[in-house]
């Protein structure tokens, strides 16, 4: 009875050897795999890349040129195929500028296969109440509003000659209402399953902000600091202003 | 300089001793550090934004910032400039030509008190904290006028400014959400309930109102208390209070007041209900300044209110517009407002101009 107790103790040792190794090996090679995803975002006009002074014509005939171009890109996510894996960026705001910032790296996203992404242009209602925050949400960006507390979502400033006036393109997007989420395709999936790095390239195609399904005509509508005139360019985000041209 | 300093530590240190008292009593006692206490008939306590805790090293940044004219375009106008505290933080202009433009501005500069219980700043409520507010007048043009990178140039290179950020924040990094944080911090520190009517409703010696006073007060709860509520003097919503009754749309629609923050046509009009404390000491009145004197003020209200679609419901009961108020219950109430002033917060030092004392 002692003798069969005793090399029952036994085997339950030898037994858990294996799990005991199994389980420090397992540490180190359980520790989750993960990628890092370079994010540029290319701004274009018909497809070229958009050059400050240069003169461009707009969808609806006028000539202009822009001066200042910047948005945020904001909560971006990662959604994996099979939709198990979901990677959110924390504090995931960026301030895209024609001169300054273009792109950012996605830290720390798991090893999964990637066909969505989703991301929104604004601040989200949870930021854009105060405005004494960091980084690219700094008020020394420019891109805050002092009249009515918020940020500008997107601002483009420049010189318009229209049919019957000559004047300055003036258009600041904010405000709650006009914070657009975007859900999108990758062209094709982001695996990384097998490598520690990807890339995604956003395009932005300016002349898009203009046409569809509001033309926008600068003799008429070359302002807009919040209100009705805002929600015009909002409304025409969603017919090819951004796109995801590529991730591999 | 050093030499003098050790010198004059040395003699410091022997007189405290002598006066038996230690370094840190000293320390905090200087009125600049203090978070202020909050009279029970106002509040339990002063809200503050988790992300930006009332500390005394803070405070003291604030007011050194509130009081700097280095901070403006020009280095000519400072917050002070148009809030002056022996004014109750107005300026006594309808509307100041004090910036570094020396334009008129559009607004009339409104008093600084009790600001931590309000929920939206400006006459309008377009800044939705204290920690929005500062951004306005810091980069108006024709108010402080300046680039918030040419003010952060400016405090990065200043002889006190960067081991004060260090002491209030903890950073040697300074930066504009740090300037407005420390302003806010400053600003919810301005806090006014001694007056007078304090000391009466808190049956505290020094608090007797007279019989007309008294009388005055009545009146008030008749009839301006549905706005000017509680002791905080102010309800702290956006009333049409019958001043016009066309509102045109330049200036970027600045005349519809807060119908420009929320673009809804409700609200063209209204404006925010003003604290009257200390109203003796803020002439002029109204969100322009067009009303010189309390007088007027009643005046208007008795018998000058205009008709609109916005205007405020407590302006026209009985089928008519207004508060009829015959001549001596205007002095009453007039004589009642006049127990609103708080003498001891416009000569509280710890609101005073620290740069004056170096």
């Amino acid at each position: 009875m002692l003798i069969r107790f005793r090399s029952a103790f036994l085997l339950l040792i030898v037994l858990s050897l294996p799990f005991a190794f199994s389980a420090c090996s397992d540490d180190k090679e359980k520790e989750p795999a993960t990628a890092t995803v370079q994010v540029n975002v290319q701004s274009l006009v018909d497809g070229q890349n958009l050059q400050r002074d240069y003169p461009y014509q707009s969808p609806a005939g006028d000539t202009y040129t822009v001066q200042k171009f910047r948005f945020y890109l904001s909560n971006v996510k990662l959604i994996s195929e099979d939709g198990h894996t979901v990677y959110t960026e924390p504090d995931s705001y960026h301030l895209i500028t024609m001169d300054g910032k273009s792109g950012f790296k996605l830290e720390n996203v798991p090893a999964a296969r990637y066909n969505k992404m989703e991301f929104a242009i604004g601040v989200d209602e949870a930021r854009n109440h105060t405005i004494d925050q960091f980084g690219d949400l700094d008020p020394s960006n420019d891109m805050v509003w002092d009249w009515n507390t918020g940020y500008k979502f997107l601002l483009l400033e420049g010189l318009f000659t229209g049919d019957t006036k000559v004047g300055g393109l003036v258009f600041h997007v904010g405000e709650d209402s006009n914070f657009m989420l975007f859900n999108m395709d990758l062209p094709q999936a982001l695996d990384l399953r097998q490598k520690p790095d990807g890339n995604i390239v956003l395009q932005t195609e300016l002349s898009d902000l203009f046409r569809t399904p509001h033309l926008i005509d600068f003799d008429e509508l070359n302002t807009a600091m919040g209100g009705e005139n805002a929600r015009k360019i909002v409304e025409n985000y969603e017919n090819g202003f951004i796109k995801v041209a590529s991730g591999n | 300089m050093k030499k003098y300093g050790r010198l004059l530590s040395v003699f410091l240190i022997t007189a405290l001793a002598l006066v038996g008292c230690d370094l840190r009593d000293v320390e905090e006692a200087e009125p600049d550090s203090r978070i202020p206490e909050v009279p029970p008939n106002l509040a339990e306590a002063i809200p503050v934004p988790n992300h930006n805790p009332l500390t005394p090293e803070g405070i003291a940044l604030g007011r050194m910032l509130f009081y700097d004219p280095g901070l403006s375009a020009n280095g000519q106008v400072s917050c002070a400039s148009c809030h002056q505290q022996d004014k109750a933080f107005s300026d006594g202009q309808a509307l100041s030509k004090a910036g570094v433009s020396g334009k008129p501005l559009l607004r009339h500069a409104p008093t600084l008190v009790n600001l931590a219980w309000m929920d939206g700043m400006f006459w309008d409520g377009g800044a939705k904290n204290l920690e929005a507010v500062s951004m306005g007048p810091l980069t108006h043009a024709d108010e402080m006028g300046q680039n918030l990178n040419s003010l952060l140039l400016y405090l990065r290179q200043h002889r006190h400014y960067p081991a004060q950020f260090e002491k209030a924040f903890d950073t040697d990094s300074i930066t504009s959400p740090l300037v407005l944080r420390a302003l806010a911090q400053f600003q919810r520190t301005l806090i006014s309930a001694n007056s007078r009517y304090d000391r009466y409703v808190r049956k505290e010696p020094g608090g007797k109102l007279s019989s007309l006073e008294l009388q005055g007060m009545a009146l008030f709860r008749r009839h301006c208390d549905s706005c000017h509520a509680t002791d905080f003097f102010t309800d702290n919503r956006y009333h049409n209070n019958g001043l016009d009754s066309d509102f045109p749309e330049d200036h970027e629609q600045l005349a519809y007041g807060r119908g420009r923050i929320t673009g809804i046509a409700q609200d063209i009009g209204r404006y925010k209900t003003p604290s009257l404390r200390n109203i003796a000491l803020t002439a002029p009145y109204m969100h322009d300044g067009r009303f010189g004197t309390l007088q007027e003020v009643l005046q208007h209200y008795s018998s000058g209110i205009k008709s609109y679609a916005t205007l405020a419901p407590q302006l026209q009961q009985n089928g008519s517009t207004g508060i009829a108020l015959s001549l001596q219950e205007q002095q009453q109430l007039i004589a009642f407002l006049h127990t609103l002033t708080d003498s001891t917060f416009i000569s509280n030092n710890a609101y005073g101009n620290p740069w004056e004392l170096q």
